[in-house]
């Protein structure tokens, strides 16, 4: 991905498998993120786009909501396969 | 003082261990070890205990938030389970002592919690109450709710609290909706892959499986197997942070591995849930439909529940006195003219009444409750109004109750529930009030009428406009002054898929929260009632008649008391015992202050609406005495009464609720604040409007 701004939950396309690269919130946070299982590595889709650039990404069976500013936290790539 | 310390560590420090050297089981604490720590408790400890006494073993329930827990806690107990505050906090917890083979056990339900560290005082009373870190020494078993349709997370979660060694059984909830989703989990396999931790597949809203369960509780409370892959830890012995992240990595391995066994791959597609989250989480649609759905629930808590108050305000208060009347007929007659008559009718029917007219509308938000909840709905509204409520600090789910405490500032106490953090409970319990209730329109409209005639509507609309700048700024006032640590945190919530609603468990937990509210508040009601009832039957002086027979309001102690606050209200420009003890009968019930002033006016306005007694005499005899009072400025006078009115205290049913759903000293501080609010917004209102009115 050769653009000038990283790719993100926020602006990534929608239904697309995508790895979790980074996630930039504080350390408390961070934490409680991966154990939602959102983490450097995990592969999520995107499934929809709600106000204010809020997201929910899913995981499997899972939904997470996220808000527009944690969104546009986590960096994600295209995962491969 | 020394039982509560724990409450005075905040946040992540109330979880490091405060070494206590009781008798710590060292050995592999299965065996039935347990009971011990109840013995060598410190003393100190017992303050902070609760219901159970000595050896009964206690059954700690945890897990995610909306895994079905409470619904499980409750099919379990039924009307046995208390809800009540944990020690020192407005943290909810639900307990129950639950018979198993003639053996009584200590059934405790937590706050759901996606962690052992806490982010909120909720989640650090569900962390403190597995760990045993609240006092009361570690459960004997521990019965860890698990969600099939989140089964990653919640093995993750599960792996955390098998760590601590305690016996666990696993309750395995939403396999149905897992089923549908083409996921379903076999307790046995599962069970297997946890290397034999019993699980035991339930369903909350049915109940299905709950007696299972309980049985698996009973075979295993001399212990359960720690699976291979997870490590015991000792919770007095090391720093609970770096347990929890340390093992993370760990955990995860481990939690992959059990997904493997289970030959569970993630099966991504698109379900029906994700079709409807398109519209009802659309940027535009999302927000329609959620404010479509609120005016829906504010209509049906007053429209609709209207007919019925009113019946219940008629008919059954005619029903009630007419039975009453007869059974004093029986007593021998003159009986219906003593002052045990006027009690009973003007205090204790009164009561039940005021009681009773509130059952609509709080059965209706009940359901309405209910329903949000159950079909996930609720989860959603919280991210659909996330961005407009955190501007002021609030939850979005915090939407709800303040905009239903415009019809009824009851109800919308009832929906603080919603809240799962106590924090935000309390902070938005604190605010309803300052939502203007129609009960309050009926005063803003006569007074408009009677001092503004072609203004009339304007001066409504403003006084709407006031309530929602009070409770923004009170709502900043208190996030600044008491809510110090409520602040906006970055959201991340799991979406439960929609369901259909099951009307059995709505319709039982609908009658168990009526049931609830009517135990809860009918004391207090009854006994303020009577209260009052009191003061205006003892006569002031030897002309003012006989105990129960004061004709004239102001000549009994309530007229007195009128008089003597009176004065206080010179500044706000109504230093007039109309005025004052009108303020006071609306402490019960803002419906009776327009009738409260008529009286004292001696006026009858029959069934005239409220521009008919604001134009007429009752209006002209109210402009006569604030004119008075405020040396002609009487229409400032008016607009001070107005704001006064509108903030100085919800009426007394709202109080009692408060103070059932909280604490007394909540219900207190918003009484306390109410009055200040109200007394500074009127002097300040009539201080500058004299000048202009
Ligand atoms: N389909 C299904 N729904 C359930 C089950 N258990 C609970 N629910 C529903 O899930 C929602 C959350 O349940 P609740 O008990 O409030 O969860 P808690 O937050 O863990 O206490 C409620 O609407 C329940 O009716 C279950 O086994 N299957
Ligand atoms: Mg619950």
């Amino acid at each position: 991905m050769d653009t000038s701004y990283p790719l993100t939950v926020e602006n990534c396309p929608l239904d697309e498998d995508m790895a979790i690269t980074a996630i930039d919130v504080d350390e408390r946070h961070r934490f409680r993120m991966l154990e939602l299982g959102l983490r450097a590595g995990t592969v999520i889709r995107v499934v929809q786009r709600a106000n204010f650039g809020g997201r929910v990404v899913a995981r499997g069976t899972e939904r997470i909501a996220l808000d527009g500013r944690t969104a546009s936290r986590i960096t994600v790539a295209p995962a491969a396969g | 003082m020394t039982s509560d310390h724990y409450d005075h560590r905040r946040g992540l420090a109330a979880l490091l261990p405060a070494r206590r050297h009781d008798d710590h089981d060292d050995h592999d604490g299965h065996d039935a070890g347990a009971a011990n720590h109840h013995a060598a408790r410190p003393c100190c400890d017992v303050g902070g205990r609760r219901v159970h006494d000595g050896g009964m073993p206690r059954i700690v329930f945890i897990g995610n938030p909306n895994v079905g827990k409470s619904s499980l806690f409750n099919a379990i107990l039924g009307a046995r389970a208390r809800v009540m505050n944990a020690p020192g906090t407005t943290v909810l917890l639900e307990e129950g002592v639950y018979v198993h083979d003639g053996v009584r056990w200590d059934l405790i339900d937590t706050p759901g919690t996606y962690s052992l560290l806490p982010l909120s005082p909720d989640e650090e009373v569900a962390a403190k109450a597995v760990t045993g870190m609240d006092g009361d020494g570690a459960p004997d078993l521990i019965v860890t709710v698990v969600d099939a349709t989140n089964i990653s997370r919640a093995l993750y979660f599960l792996a955390t609290v098998l760590e601590l060694g305690r016996p666990t059984v696993v309750a395995l909830t939403m396999n149905d909706l897992a089923a549908r989703q083409g996921a379903r989990i076999e307790p046995a396999q599962l069970s297997r892959a946890l290397d034999g931790v019993p699980v035991v597949e339930v369903d909350g809203r049915t109940g299905a499986g709950a007696g299972a369960l309980m049985d698996a509780v009973g075979a295993h409370l001399s212990g359960t197997p720690l699976p291979h892959g997870l490590t015991r830890v000792d919770v007095d012995d090391v720093d609970l942070r770096a347990w929890v992240e340390g093992g993370a990595d760990a955990r995860f391995d481990w939690a992959a591995g059990v997904l493997a066994r289970l030959d569970m791959h993630a099966r991504d597609r698109v379900t029906v849930s994700d079709r409807i989250d398109r519209v009802l989480l659309n940027p535009v649609f999302g927000v329609i439909a959620f404010l479509l759905l609120m005016l829906g629930v504010f209509e049906a808590t007053t429209t609709l529940a209207g007919p019925a108050q009113d019946w219940i305000d008629g008919t059954v208060r005619g029903w009630l006195v007419a039975g009453v009347d007869r059974l004093f007929a029986i007593a021998g007659p003159g009986a219906a003219d003593s002052w045990f008559h006027s009690l009973v009718v003007d205090g204790l029917v009164d009561g039940v009444v005021t009681i009773g007219t509130f059952i609509p509308p709080m059965g209706i938000m009940f359901i309405l409750l209910s329903l949000l909840e159950d079909s996930g709905y609720l989860a959603r509204a919280a991210f659909v109004m996330d961005r407009a409520m955190r501007c002021m600090g609030l939850d979005g789910r915090a939407f709800l109750p303040i905009v239903i405490g415009f019809g009824c500032n009851l109800p919308a106490l009832a929906a603080t529930r919603t809240l799962p953090d106590s924090r935000q409970r309390v902070l938005v319990g604190m605010l309803v009030p300052f939502s203007s209730c129609t009960a309050r329109l009926s005063v803003y409209l006569v007074l408009a009428y009677a001092f503004f005639r072609e203004q009339a509507g304007l001066v409504v609309f403003m006084m709407y406009m006031c309530s929602i700048v009070l409770i923004l700024l009170v709502g900043i006032l208190l996030r600044r002054v008491r809510f110090t640590d409520v602040r906006p945190e970055p959201f991340a919530m799991s979406l439960p898929p929609y369901q259909v609603p099951r009307i059995v468990a709505l319709v039982r937990s609908v009658l168990m929260r009526l049931w609830g509210f009517v135990r809860g508040a009918s004391t207090i009601i009854i006994s303020m009632l009577v209260v009052m009832w009191l003061l205006q039957a003892i006569p002031a002086g030897a002309a003012a008649g006989s105990f129960a027979k004061v004709d004239d309001v102001h000549d009994s102690v309530y007229g007195v008391v009128a008089d003597r606050v009176a004065p206080v209200f010179a500044p706000a420009g109504f230093d007039d015992w109309h005025a004052s003890a009108a303020l006071m009968t609306g402490f019960v019930a803002k419906e009776v202050v327009v009738a409260s002033m008529a009286q004292s006016y001696s006026i009858d306005t029959g069934d005239e609406d409220e521009q008919q007694q604001g134009e007429g005499s009752l209006g002209a005899a109210m402009r006569a005495s604030f004119d008075e009072s405020s040396g002609d400025h009487g229409r400032a006078a008016a607009i001070a009464f107005m704001l006064f009115t509108l903030a100085y205290t919800p009426c007394l049913a709202t109080v009692a609720e408060l103070r059932r759903q909280y604490s007394t000293r909540i219900a207190m501080q918003s009484v306390g604040l109410g009055l200040v609010v109200a007394y500074i917004l009127a002097v300040v209102a009539f201080q500058t409007l004299r000048w202009v009115l």
